[in-house]
């Protein structure tokens, strides 16, 4: 095979799985937040009987206590939006900054840091924070405080590793030649060229953090004051034979906001780091 | 090797040591007064003394500390108030259920997902590699409870053709072989929702170091010396990329166990997600705390498992 046309398929490829991502997360965005136009009904009243199949009144049926399925499911989508979004975010802030300060002090400091690192990141995430909710109780911001807290170990170790090969290069020389100092150099010149790849892990981490939620609230242990994508499929468990959608359109909700926001990420990487798309 | 062995263990040792510390803090941290969880709350002062004394949590929080990690390296991980026993030997008992699980799926998983992989580089970047690619994204993103519930629903549900929920058919109670088949029939659909699960990461950590492996000069001269293509995939490329499969795999089991959790929750399968959530609701925090110790503790073991098997079949790794 010619490497022309190699490059050709490869491409073609890249090009559609960006597209792809980029509309289910517009459409993620805008579903959760022009929700109110398409289902107006307050997520947690009775609006009609129970377990009405989809139909034009409403649109995707309503569940076993005759609330609509659109209106939940809406509602459902912010929470996780607003998971996996502050969850990424801090990943990205706390990992970058303990990457950089690693990265660029090295020694002691970076020995230490690492190795906590380390250890955050092989604690198993879902049962940790399903020990949090156990003993502090299951509300969204103790969930996220533990998912924030504990999301940022990869980003951090990439963070550095990027880093220590950017320090060396000739521009930072140049600013310590004409007098920079040590957090100038740490601030300007080296964080912004580190930046790029961890930009890309953003979105791993949104939908990391999205899976967890779910998978504790299909367990029960999610904030009872939220509507949530993972309550509403296990709600729906006991109706498998009779309210199909109850457990079909939460459950499409969640998978295909976090494959737009996975594709996303990955195109984004390949366009920050164009060397990625060499023989791989 | 023996050193390199050695040094690895060494390194693992503070990272239980500090899962340990974490789990006490959260302990520690966590509101309401484990005495008058345990005493009710009309328990004269004499009493909770007496019970503080008992407990040991009159001490300070260091010298509470030293025991709690002592406690935990002896293998005394907390009492299960429930069950009247120790919460280790409770976890224990429900493993072997959920092993019945995990490990069919991983077996599968490993060998399908290397599978798909040596398709997708026998032709990196045509057709069947997009398609196969896409696969083992939908894996990666699909919930495995959903992914389940779908299985159920198809399989169970409209179908009729699979058992819907447990491990044994309890009408019938069957015995010997028919008990055997019985169970099998049970295990088909939660072991194939964790399979797909677990294959996507196997199949595209797979693929990629297949095709890395691909273009390494000692293909070229397997090729050159008129190996076929196939024997050359299988034979050569394989073996060196089998290594980073078992990596992914060591590295993965928290997210497997956390499946197994909630896949045997959508089938009342008994093991230990039952387990966790009869606990959770009977507040018997012992099992959730040991629980989340020991896969943590599994989590370095396995981690160095793997590290270990590298250094024997990869000798570099022992020189760095």
């Amino acid at each position: 095979m010619s490497e022309t046309l190699l490059n050709r398929r490869r491409r073609r490829w890249r090009l559609d799985a960006r597209a792809v991502g980029l509309v289910l997360t517009v459409a993620a965005i805008l579903i959760a937040a022009l929700g109110a136009l398409i289902a107006p009904f307050d997520p947690f009243d009775t609006v009609n009987t129970a377990l009405l199949a989809p139909s034009a009144d409403h649109l995707l049926g309503t569940d076993d206590l005759g609330r609509d399925l659109l209106s939940r499911l809406v509602a459902g989508l912010r929470v996780s939006l607003v998971v996996g979004l502050v969850v990424a975010l801090s990943s990205m802030v706390i990992g970058g900054f303990v990457g950089l300060v690693a990265g660029s002090l090295g020694g002691r400091a970076d020995d230490l840091l690492m190795r906590f690192a380390e250890l955050i990141q092989i604690l198993p995430r879902f049962f940790l924070a399903l020990l949090v909710v156990a003993l502090f109780g299951s509300s969204l911001v103790n969930l996220i405080v533990v998912l924030a807290l504990t999301s940022w170990a990869v980003t951090a170790r990439i963070m550095r590793s990027r880093v220590l090969v950017v320090k060396e290069l000739e521009f930072v020389e140049a600013s310590r030649a004409i007098g920079a100092g040590d957090l100038r150099i740490m601030v300007r010149s080296i964080a912004p060229n580190a930046l790029a790849p961890i930009v890309s892990l953003v979105g791993l981490q949104f939908g990391g953090a999205i899976l967890v939620e779910a998978g504790l609230s299909f367990l029960g242990l999610g904030d009872p004051n939220v509507v949530s994508l993972g309550q509403m499929l296990s709600r729906a468990q006991p109706f498998m034979r009779t309210a199909w959608w109850m457990a079909i359109f939460p459950g499409l909700a969640l998978a295909m906001t976090i494959l737009g926001v996975n594709l996303l990420a990955d195109s984004l990487n390949r366009f920050l780091d164009p060397r990625s798309i060499g023989p791989r | 090797m023996v050193r390199y062995g050695l040094r690895r263990v060494a390194q693992a040792v503070p990272l239980v040591l500090g899962a340990v510390v974490i789990t006490f803090v959260l302990i520690h941290l966590a509101p309401g007064d484990p005495i008058v969880a345990l005493a009710g709350e009309d328990g004269d002062a004499e009493y909770y003394a007496r019970m503080r004394e008992r407990f040991g949590l009159d001490k300070s929080i260091w010298a509470r500390l030293v025991i709690y990690v002592g406690a935990v390296f002896s293998g005394d991980l907390g009492f299960s108030y429930r069950n009247s026993r120790p919460a280790v030997d409770v976890i224990l008992e429900h493993l072997p259920a959920t092993m019945l699980l995990l490990v069919p799926a991983v077996v599968i998983a490993g060998l399908v997902g290397t599978g798909l992989a040596l398709i997708a580089a026998s032709r990196p970047h045509g057709k069947l590699d997009a398609l196969l690619s896409s696969v083992a994204i939908s894996g990666q993103v699909i919930p495995v409870f959903w992914s389940a519930q779908l299985l159920l629903l198809l399989f169970s549900v409209r179908l009729g053709i699979l058992p819907v929920q447990g491990m044994t058919d309890v009408r019938a109670n069957p015995s010997g072989w028919a008990a055997v088949w019985d169970t099998s029939r049970h295990m088909v659909l939660p072991v194939t929702a964790l399979a797909i699960q677990f294959m996507a990461p196997i199949a595209r950590v797979a693929r990629s170091r297949l095709i890395e492996e691909l273009s390494e000069p000692y293909i070229v001269t397997a090729r050159a010396k008129g190996v076929s293509r196939f024997t050359v995939l299988r034979r050569h490329a394989l073996r060196n990329a089998m290594l980073s499969v078992i990596t992914v795999v060591g590295a993965q089991v928290g997210f497997m166990l956390s499946g197994a959790v909630l896949t045997e929750t959508v089938f009342a399968w008994p093991g230990l997600g039952r387990l966790l959530l009869t606990s959770m609701l009977a507040r018997d925090y012992a099992i959730i705390t040991s629980m989340f110790l020991m896969i943590s503790i599994a989590i370095v073991g396995s981690n160095l498992v793997v590290d270990l098997l590298y250094a024997r079949f990869d000798p570099r790794v022992r020189y760095e």
